[in-house]
């Protein structure tokens, strides 16, 4: 399986003691040129430069094509008021999943609710970083308190119902989760 | 359910901001902070406070304001 991360994503995915984690749910991880182009901290290009060097984060450039669909995206998504705006990065990392078949990571509520709104963007799977670390609970690679110590070490917080669903979903529903914010497990 | 979820995460984002840091910052930083606060778009937010996406989401962690999504 492979994903494209943006930069939201990214920026507090970093945070993260076990950030590496990322690598052992996804073969690849893409980073386009606009996405890292907003990097801009030295442990975070550090990071990225040595999971480049290992080749576990590869660069995809600003292709003239995608960047065109991007463009189209983001005028699609503008003119429908009940969606967040989705800025060009998430529009070209969008169209870069749909492009690879790869999951898009996302913490931008817009690009989350693209597949979702537009027909034609249906096949491309979104996920934050709450997917991400599920599913590193559902292949053995992380306990229950993952979600917590993400929450605490990123400073990042998910919607409560989402938060219980996955919990539920993962067997999680005692043992991750608790705290500040975030789905309660009572 | 979607109106839901972001005003969950407004209050969110409202409860474990420190206020105190957030009004001592100069006007273009906290008015960018409130902001990101009542809206969610960081994007926008970093464009109001004149700093690139990655220095906006440092200040915002300063300021003890989750990224909620």
């Amino acid at each position: 399986m492979q994903a494209v991360a943006d930069t939201c994503f990214l920026l507090d995915w970093v945070k993260f003691s076990r950030r590496d984690l990322l690598f052992d749910i996804f073969t690849t991880v893409w980073l386009p040129e606009p996405v890292l182009g907003e990097v801009r901290s030295e442990d975070t290009l550090t990071w990225i430069s040595e999971r480049l060097a290992q080749r576990k984060l590869s660069l995809i450039p600003e292709l003239p094509e995608l960047r065109a669909r991007a463009l189209s995206l983001m005028t699609a998504v503008a003119s429908r008021l009940s969606i967040p705006l989705v800025d060009y990065p998430e529009a070209y990392c969008l169209e870069a999943g749909r492009e690879l078949g790869a999951v898009v990571l996302t913490e931008n509520r817009g690009a989350l609710a693209v597949p979702r709104i537009l027909p034609e963007y249906s096949g491309v799977v979104v996920w934050r970083s709450l997917e991400v670390l599920a599913q590193a609970v559902r292949l053995g690679k992380a306990d229950c308190g993952v979600f917590d110590r993400y929450r605490e070490e990123a400073l990042h917080e998910f919607p409560r119902r989402d938060l219980e669903k996955i919990l539920n979903e993962v067997g999680c529903r005692d043992g991750g989760g608790r705290g500040r914010g975030g789905a309660q497990t009572h | 359910m979607e109106a839901e979820v972001e005003e969950e995460l407004r209050r969110i984002r409202r409860e474990r901001a420190d206020w105190s840091f957030i009004q001592s910052l100069p006007p273009r930083q906290r008015a960018a902070l409130q902001y990101y606060i009542e809206t969610g778009d960081i994007r926008r937010a970093a464009k109001l406070a004149g700093l690139p996406l990655e220095d906006f989401r440092e200040l915002m962690r300063r300021a003890k304001i989750p990224l909620a999504a």
